[in-house]
């Protein structure tokens, strides 16, 4: 475009139904933005991302010859695609479009504040045009695509994922941490609504992927460490060797031999097992393993050569390396890493661990298993007798706000309702109770599973117990309020079962950090978006499936393991993928080769040469930060979309009236924007006063943006970013943290209130803390005086 | 704090109906059930027209069944707010005692009562008035007055200043000390618990005093989470969490009796503290300590609170709490002034009850080496 093509801004205010329209005035709004700059074409619309709303912006381009674009409607993480296809379909470079986001950030957040919403609103709007006057048209960058994917986690939801992928011909790693893959789907005895028998089901589906030509399946392994971006990720994985090679028959002369025991996991605790071993009949790799926590022997002592001397095929070599590096390139990642159940031993109440007639529903799938501890029988772990009564209780540990999670773990209901009618299926004479607050059967066929358990005789009692103590019969006395009736029961079972709910896995941190993705307040991992990408995380190439983005059962982890192969696939099958146009570029005349942005990359993407005083950038290994940017002292460096110029602009018309009772905000694309627009979307309400400009990272937030704010009487200036650790940019915000603490000391020194300026760690799920963290600013806000505004802008003028 | 307040305030709406608090309720029983699930839902129904205001007077204010709660539900708190309305409307608890103490609060609230507080001290205890840590005593002077004929209670202050002085601390004493305000903030008597709580922080907050240690689980709770106003910079410590703090100072000799430990509600499900106690106990060579069935967050509440209220229902709590003792062990140790005097009334009217009550810090300072 030539630079010195006149300016002409259309500017698009919707209402969203009431969504917006029913706080703030957008008729007002919409003709406040007619008096702005280069504001040629303004109106206000019902639903802007209607068809019709987008084929006004269309046709509006042709007809008012509009050469940038403003919607001003809900957050751009929701409809800038949207929007920035429509431009490009009318000839406009889709980065000549930019948002106001006065849905989640204003009128969601202000709904009893009608006038303070609309005034927020038009300074949003102000604060889009003026950015949209300095946007540039951007051509983006195609990188390729790498056809080969990995799934983490080898439970149901992975092993579908990796079937499908496979399948559809690409190369895919299935990385699991434990010696099998199967996960929990194996260790349940029967599934509902239909009872089918767990293992019958799935060990076809494992032996198929053991076998896949495409599939190359990983055990004992863990993924170390992740580099690159969408399409192209280099991963290393360690895996934990087996001690056993691939020609083992599992005939099990190894495993009768051995000496030593331990526990079961498989049968959690219930039996025991060797140090030479299979975790159960169906493993894949169908193979022994050795337990090295567990042999006697050491690395270069040899104790015992039991199992050798009975292998009759030599498969057993301890002088395999314990460990070995693998090193894969992968275009996708599918995290399918689970759950674990809950352990109520917390709920002491209960008495789980001191009662051994106390299971949890997981150990009840095992004891009814025809592998398992008892093969199958129904007994009393304390006595090997049958029980005569089972009591079964709900919401262990679920919607439990202290001493568990406060969140409903989706299967328990029906896992107890299946378990009770297993139970009655096999021994009618055994009463059944089970003690719940809701029942919860509300997907295909779960009504009628409900109905059958009635009908079989299936006792529901609405009250859960308040403790269970033991007799001196060895029977377990169970008490609380049946609360329909307003009467205690304190009945007496043989047995009792607590539906345990589910949580995240303990190491969900670490996946977190490799993958740079997040987690929800409950701990499991956040969908791009709640509604239309729920399998997507924020991380371009990066899906999820399973349990470990929210408690569900097999069928919902299958049916998300496929979607999330197929959006995996849709990105492979193109093998080439867009990247936004967010790099920077060096001015050669302004860069003095120093090498202060060399410093502060993290991906090491920028070099600066000394000798020929110019920097240069690698732009493939560029995210896009503007770490760099900030850090420049010669200004030398443009970051593309969010350039200096753009960002001073914005603060300038955020302060342009009133900066005296306002805060300006700036937050991460990622963590804190997004917080924001958590809070909007839960409608948590905070106060008017603040003013939000979006960056890619805190990493962006130069001296001088922070400076003109209070230069232009802004009473409080708030910088936001993901949390230390969660940084999207690997570290960006390290320097941050660094460069924050510098400039409260310079204000400090100036004799401006440090406190003034503000740093806050905010996740895209902390909607809460955004909100919270408004209303202290506001707080701050209160108590600044004019005369500190005034005395402030003289201190940073004397220095101009 | 109106209802509808109360009811955002303590969570009242959150209540999931699951009724694990009926049960946790140490006045639900044979016969007679007090359901927190069953009053809650019938004021969200009814609003106040669904306040009964005995049920309200009859809570101990435990925190049983808010221990228990699945939803967070603070039962005890909605209580106290519920009170104070019906105060406000001319209705009161059953006081005990014909009201003595009662009076005797509304009395120290007036702020103009001289008083003489401290004259159960004698020269074998250092106390000093410049020390910058408090022992803030509470009423047990007054208990002796009215209740003396179930045993000084004073010998509590007493034993804890020998503990202090065992390990190196004089402590100050105030000789114009009022009620901490407990018993009138949990029976809706809410200003004059404010009266009392300003008087107390007005006469702290201009001493230098850093520490104030409290021998009174109420009092402790009661600073701890109603004195608005006190210094910031004060630290309130629990004298079992103290002591605890600093066993290996402490020098015991041998004592070969054998206790169990009653957790009282506010030291224990209010505050947290059920380990430094035991923690003191085992520190004594030769003392064996059992628990009982309920203990820690479980334990059951003595039987009646705030001097309200005392009937056949609470002698039938503490006297199965006594004769659990009397199974398992030679005596009962208890942290709060008030549990003690609870169990001591229900010994002395129940002969038959062979166990012993006694005070934590009597304890441990009558185990002091000489």
């Amino acid at each position: 475009m030539d630079e010195e093509e006149e300016i002409r801004i259309g500017v698009y205010v919707c209402h969203c139904g009431l969504n917006i329209g029913a706080t703030v005035d957008c008729e007002e709004v919409a003709e406040h933005a007619k008096t702005l700059d280069d504001v040629v074409y303004a109106e206000h619309q019902m639903y802007t991302c209607s068809e019709p709303g987008q084929q006004q912006i269309r046709d509006d381009i042709k007809e008012h010859r509009l050469n940038r674009v403003v919607v001003a409607s809900c957050s751009p993480k929701l409809h800038e695609e949207t929007f920035r296809n429509a431009c490009e379909e009318a000839g406009l470079n889709k980065y000549l479009l930019e948002m106001a986001n006065i849905r989640e950030h204003c009128s969601w957040v202000h709904l009893h504040e009608k006038e303070g919403a609309t005034d927020k609103a038009k300074d949003l709007v102000a604060m889009a045009v003026a950015k949209a006057r300095l946007l540039r048209p951007q051509i983006e960058k195609k990188v390729p695509v790498r056809k080969s994917a990995m799934v983490i986690g080898g439970g149901v939801a992975g092993i579908q994922a990796a079937l499908d992928l496979g399948d559809c011909g690409y190369k895919v790693y299935l990385v699991e941490k434990e010696a099998s893959i199967g996960g929990r789907m194996a260790q349940i005895d029967k599934t509902f609504p239909t009872m089918d028998c767990s293992i019958c089901i799935l060990a076809p589906k494992m032996s198929e992927i053991g076998r896949h030509p495409n599939v190359e399946v990983l055990t004992n392994a863990t993924v170390r460490h992740i580099d690159g971006y969408i399409g192209n990720f280099s991963v290393l994985i360690s895996q934990k060797t087996r001690y056993v090679t691939d020609e083992c028959t599992v005939c099990g002369d190894c495993t009768d031999v051995c000496p030593v025991t331990t526990p079961n996991e498989f049968d959690l605790g219930l039996t025991t097992r060797k140090g030479i071993y299979i975790p159960f009949p169906q493993a894949i790799p169908s193979s022994f393993i050795v337990d090295m926590d567990l042999c006697l022997n050491e690395a270069n002592v040899r104790a015992c050569n039991k199992c050798i001397e009975a292998c009759e095929r030599e498969c057993i070599d301890f002088d395999m390396d314990p460990e070995k590096e693998i090193q894969i390139e992968v275009g996708t990642i599918i995290v399918a890493t689970g759950m674990k159940s809950f352990d109520p031993r917390g709920l002491e109440e209960y008495g789980y661990g001191r009662y051994p007639d106390v299971l949890t529903t997981l150990e009840f799938e095992r004891l009814i298993n025809a592998s398992g501890p008892t093969e199958g029988h129904l007994i009393r772990p304390s006595d090997g007798e049958q029980p005569k009564n089972v009591a079964f209780i709900q919401c262990v540990g679920s919607r439990t706000e202290d001493r568990g999670n406060p969140y409903c773990s989706n299967i328990c209901c029906m896992e107890t309702i299946k378990d009770a009618l297993l139970i009655k299926e096999h021994w009618p004479e055994i009463e059944i109770t089970v003690f719940y607050m809701d029942i919860r059967a509300f997907g295909k066929g779960f009504e009628d599973l409900y109905k059958r358990a009635r009908e079989e005789g299936a006792r529901f009692i609405r009250g859960l117990p308040f403790d269970i103590k033991k007799n001196p019969d060895g029977t377990l006395r169970v008490r609380g309020e049946n609360t329909t009736l307003q009467e205690i029961y304190d009945t007496d079972f043989g047995m009792v079962i607590l539906s345990v709910g589910l949580e995240p896995q303990d190491d969900k941190e670490d996946i977190q950090r490799l993958l740079n993705i997040s987690t929800d307040s409950n701990g499991f991992f956040l969908e791009a978006h709640p509604k239309l990408k729920p399998i997507d995380t924020p991380t371009g190439g990066v899906f999820l499936a399973g349990t470990a983005e929210a408690p569900k059962d097999i069928k919902d982890s299958v049916t998300q393991a496929s979607a999330a192969a197929s959006r995996a696939n849709r990105l492979m099958i193109r093998g080439e993928v867009t990247v936004e146009a967010l790099t920077p570029i060096i001015d050669a005349e302004l860069c003095t080769g120093c090498g202060a942005c060399e410093k502060v990359c993290p991906y090491g993407a920028i070099t600066a040469d000394k000798e020929a005083k110019l920097a240069t950038v690698v732009e493939a290994a560029c995210a896009g930060c503007g770490t760099c940017g900030a850090q420049c002292p010669t200004g030398a460096i443009t970051m593309r979309h969010f350039t200096d110029d753009q960002i001073m602009a914005q603060i300038d018309h955020a302060l342009e009236r009133d900066p005296q009772d306002k805060v300006l905000v700036f937050a991460c694309n990622w963590c804190s924007y997004a917080g924001a627009d958590l809070a909007g979307v839960s409608r948590m309400q905070y106060p008017t006063s603040s003013r939000v400009i979006r960056l890619m990272c805190s990493g962006r937030v130069a001296e001088k943006f922070v400076m003109r704010a209070f230069e232009k009487g802004a009473a409080a200036v708030l910088v936001s970013g993901c949390h230390l650790q969660d940084c999207h940019y690997i570290s960006a915000n390290q320097q941050t943290l660094k460069r924050v603490k510098r400039w409260k000391k310079k204000l400090e020194k100036k004799g401006i209130d440090p406190d003034r300026l503000q740093l806050e760690w905010i996740s895209a799920a902390e909607g809460d803390r955004f909100a919270s963290k408004m209303k202290e600013m506001h707080e701050i806000v209160s108590q600044v005086t004019a005369k500190d505004i005034g005395k402030t802008k003289k201190a940073l003028k004397a220095k101009a | 704090m109106g209802i509808d307040e109360a009811v955002k305030d303590t969570k009242v709406q959150m209540c999931y109906s699951c009724g694990k608090c009926t049960l946790a309720c140490p006045l639900t029983h044979d016969g007679h059930i007090y359901s927190p699930r069953r009053i809650v839902e019938t004021i969200l129904t009814h609003g106040e027209e669904g306040i009964n205001p005995a049920e309200m007077w009859e809570c101990l204010t435990c925190n049983a069944c808010s221990t228990y709660c699945p939803s967070d539900v603070r039962f005890p708190a909605f209580v106290r707010e519920v009170r104070g309305e019906l105060v406000k409307d001319g209705s009161y608890g059953e006081c005990s005692h014909a009201g003595i103490l009662h009076s005797l609060m509304r009395l120290m609230a007036g702020g103009q009562l001289k008083q003489k507080r401290l004259e159960w001290l004698d020269d074998s205890l250092e106390t000093s008035p410049r020390s910058n840590v408090l022992l803030f005593v509470g009423c047990a002077p007054y208990y002796d007055a009215v209740l003396g004929e179930h045993g000084s209670h004073t010998e509590t202050p007493k034993s804890a200043i020998k503990l202090l002085n065992s390990i190196g601390i004089k402590p100050r004493l105030l000789k114009d000390e009022v009620c901490c305000g407990h018993d009138m903030l949990w029976s809706g008597e809410t200003e004059t618990f404010e009266k009392l709580a300003r008087i107390n922080t007005e006469r702290i907050n201009k001493s230098k005093v850093k520490k104030i240690i409290f021998t009174c689980p109420e009092c402790y709770d009661t600073f701890k989470e109603n004195y608005k106003d006190l210094r910031e910079d004060i630290e309130l410590h629990h004298l079992a969490q103290f002591l605890g703090d600093r066993i290996g100072d402490l020098r015991f000799q041998e004592n070969g009796k054998k206790v169990t430990f009653q957790d009282s509600c506010r030291l224990g499900r209010f505050q947290g503290i059920y380990e430094p106690p035991r923690d003191l106990l085992l520190a004594v060579p030769g003392l064996e300590l059992v628990e009982m069935e309920d203990n820690r967050k479980k334990s059951i509440c003595c039987g009646t609170s705030c001097w309200m209220n005392c009937d056949q229902e609470s002698k039938r709590i503490q006297v199965e709490r006594l004769e659990e003792t009397s199974r398992i062990a030679d005596m009962i140790i208890t942290a709060c002034p008030k549990c003690l005097i609870h169990f001591r009334c229900a010994m002395d009217e129940q002969s038959k009850l062979d166990t012993e009550v006694k005070d934590l810090f009597v304890m441990l300072a009558e185990s002091l080496e000489p």
